[in-house]
């Protein structure tokens, strides 16, 4: 699993490499930086690369990542390839990649320099879990109060999920804000218990009675 | 008595009314891989080591390993139920366990879930699973002995309360025997027991049970179960969770003994969670805080001091060595950290001295100040005497002519070793034990037989208890040999000689 995912990245998020993860953070914030005004310019070309060469031409990320083909011949190819069509900056990116022989993360980098730029830009992506399908009107109203109360612009996904009963669950990075019927109802069962317990255990004679009263 | 049900559902409804919602706030991660009971989760930036963490599934996890881009936790309880991708939740709690009087008598697991079938414990008092001990100040010097039962441990290695005594010695020399008869033994004492088993198996356990509830132990005893089919991360916590059911008596005032058998399993658990979690490995590749997994347990037994409430813990652990090997790496780790310890010999054990205690390398830091006065007195130079004898005795069987000085030690050595013998499951009372201990060690016994010892102890008892109970109960009330006492049980004894008939065809002795 950790192999195939320092190559080939899918969209699912518990797939992939922590340290590909981590060395893909470094590179993706160097070349934002290094694109100084033309940080969205440098990323819409990076991630044009992905979308148009990597994933259409399988073999090419291959090669990429390859360590049989030469460094000097990758970066040669590099200037066949993007010569011209692509900014100074963004060549320049790819050869220090090809240099330092990480071309083959250039996936995770690009992935990683996308939600770099989203937090610069002061969005936050947030899953939105509904019981029911919200209509326009009140979906606008969720990410209006979800502005308010983050105080970042929300970038929502949205999905049904009807064992939520009612009620919704919002996540934002790590944290979870529950406020479905589900947790609700788990919440007073577990409360219940408790209490019954306790009261069985202050006052257990209030729970029994004399079978000679009867 | 009957139940009533409308009362529950008072309750209940009284639980609605008050309900408030609010929004549920909680930190998350998610599965990375999962495996041998532990998980790598990526997410949970907030999580803090020891944490408890719970899992979609209801499992619950303790997160173990804090490293850059993940979590290690490792997971307590059903493992198999866990996929990738499945939503981890920090608790914001540590692990913790029921405590109390309701689980004197049961069975349970490390997490305090009951295993024999007795229904649930009713309690909602808890404590946390992994404490950090009480301090110098907070502590008294080991005062009052916590009696075995046992013969020579009582006179030659006592134990006091609040003391560690290791238990060590190669498989079946009867290490667990020992302290099952300590656990037998508190029946009138009022200490609380607790039997945590790691790593056995459950036949073995069972039959400890069974020998407890015959012996009328298990009124007060806890069993603690890991068993060798039990995933590592619970062989790992259960004497840890026995230390906190232990502990709930000695904060209150209260007495506890714990027995933890054994540790040598518990470092192979934490071994193997250790290496899955990649921690770098050190000498027989335990990781390098091996030792502090034992330490920080053992520590935490302890006598409190009396603005406390003068409560204790006595722990008895239990190391299994591999042909007799003491210098290995947890032995040696054990052995620095305990008040001493009983080392038991498997050619002892096989020679029919059981319980096979070799007393030249046996030892109670403690020592006297956990004896009562009359035992500190018959038994002061026992452990020395022993260990003399044994050597003297390899000497001897070189066949060379013995001067009689000589001869008559090796005599009262054979006596001693056989007055020193004790069946499974019999303890002894203190009171007995000084009674005979006395008669071998003033030479009463010489001139007994070596093979009718035994029956001269068990006859001896019987007829102090029977027709001189005055003198027995003088001793236990002063629990202290006077001139006075000493008199009247030298009367006492020499009375029951003229009874005897195994003294009255005096043989020659019987020299090995």
């Amino acid at each position: 699993m950790m192999n195939t995912s320092a190559t080939k990245d899918t969209s699912r998020e518990t797939v992939f490499d922590v340290d590909a993860e981590k060395l893909a953070g470094v590179y993706a914030q160097a070349a934002l930086d290094a694109a100084g005004d033309k940080e969205d310019e440098v990323l819409d070309e990076l991630q044009t690369i992905v979308s148009e060469v990597l994933d259409t031409h399988p073999d090419m990320e291959e090669v990429f990542g390859s360590a049989l083909v030469s460094i000097d011949e990758k970066v040669e190819m590099l200037d066949r390839l993007f010569g011209s069509r692509v900014s100074t900056t963004t060549l320049s990116f790819l050869k220090v990649l090809t240099k330092h022989d990480r071309l083959g993360v250039l996936r995770q980098v690009v992935r990683v320099a996308g939600q770099l730029w989203e937090r610069r830009c002061n969005r936050v992506p947030v899953q939105l879990e509904t019981a029911i399908e919200l209509d326009d009107a009140l979906h606008a109203e969720v990410v209006d109060s979800l502005r308010g109360t983050l105080g970042v612009e929300p970038v929502v996904t949205t999905t049904i999920n009807p064992d939520l009963i009612a009620g919704f669950v919002v996540r934002v990075g790590d944290k979870v804000y529950d406020a479905s019927t589900r947790a609700s109802l788990e919440r007073s069962r577990q409360s219940m218990i408790m209490h019954a317990v306790e009261a069985i255990q202050s006052s257990p004679e209030q729970f029994l009675e004399r079978s000679d009263a009867e | 008595m009957k139940f009533k049900s409308d009362e529950i559902s008072s309750v209940i409804q009284k639980e609605i009314e008050q309900f408030a919602s609010h929004i549920d706030v909680r930190e998350v991660g998610r599965v990375l891989e999962v495996g041998d009971g532990i998980a790598q989760v990526y997410g949970l930036s907030d999580v803090m080591a020891g944490e408890m963490v719970e899992f979609a599934s209801g499992v619950n996890g303790l997160a173990f390993n804090l490293e850059e881009n993940s979590v290690g936790v490792i997971i307590l309880g059903d493992y198999l139920n866990i996929n990738e991708g499945e939503e981890v939740r920090s608790t914001g709690k540590l692990l913790s366990v029921p405590v109390g009087d309701e689980l004197l008598g049961r069975v349970v697991d490390p997490l305090g879930n009951p295993l024999d079938g007795k229904g649930p414990i009713v309690t909602n008092q808890r404590r946390d699973v992994e404490t950090i001990a009480t301090g110098v100040a907070e502590r008294q010097p080991v005062c009052e002995p916590l009696q075995t039962g046992i013969k020579a441990v009582d006179a030659m290695t006592p134990v006091g309360r609040g003391q560690r005594e290791l238990i060590i010695g190669d498989r079946k020399t009867g290490k667990t025997a020992i302290a099952i008869d300590a656990i037998i033994n508190q029946r009138e004492s009022g200490v609380k027991c607790f039997y945590v088993a790691v790593g056995q198996k459950e036949s073995t356990i069972a039959g400890v049970v069974e020998k407890l509830r015959e012996a009328g132990a298990m009124d007060y005893t806890t069993v603690i179960v890991s068993a060798a089919s039990d995933p590592a991360p619970m062989q790992y916590i259960a004497p840890y969770s026995g230390t906190a059911m232990a502990e709930e008596y000695m904060f209150n005032g209260g007495h506890a003994l714990v027995v933890y058998d054994d540790l040598s399993k518990q470092a192979v658990a934490y071994r193997e969670l250790s290496l899955l979690m990649r921690r770098p490995p050190g000498r027989e590749a335990f990781p390098g805080d091996v030792f502090y997994c034992h330490s920080r347990l053992l520590e935490r037994s302890s006598k409190l001091s009396d603005e406390l409430g003068g409560g204790s813990i006595t722990s008895l652990p239990i190391i299994e060595t591999l042909e007799g090997e003491v210098s290995a790496y947890i032995p040696t780790n054990v052995i620095s950290i305990t008040d001493g310890q009983i080392y038991l010999q498997p050619d002892l054990f096989f020679a029919g001295i059981k319980p096979a205690m070799n007393a030249g390398i046996s030892v109670s830091r403690v020592g006297g100040a956990a004896q009562i006065k009359a035992m500190k007195k018959v038994a002061g130079g026992l452990r020395l005497d022993l260990a003399a004898f044994r050597e003297l005795e390899a000497f001897a069987q070189l066949g060379t002519e013995l001067d009689p000085a000589t001869q008559a030690r090796l005599d009262r050595g054979y006596r001693m070793v056989e007055l020193l013998k004790q069946g499974q499951y019999k303890p002894l009372n203190v009171i007995d034990q000084v009674l005979v201990i006395f008669a071998g060690t003033r030479g009463f016994l010489d001139s007994v037989p070596v093979d009718k010892v035994q029956d001269w102890e068990e006859k001896f008892l019987t007829f102090m208890l029977d027709q001189k109970s005055e003198v027995r109960s003088e001793l236990a009330d002063k629990k202290d040999l006077t001139d006075d006492l000493v008199e009247k049980i030298t009367a006492c004894i020499e009375e029951f000689g003229t009874q005897y008939e195994g003294a009255e065809e005096p043989e020659p002795a019987a020299t090995a």
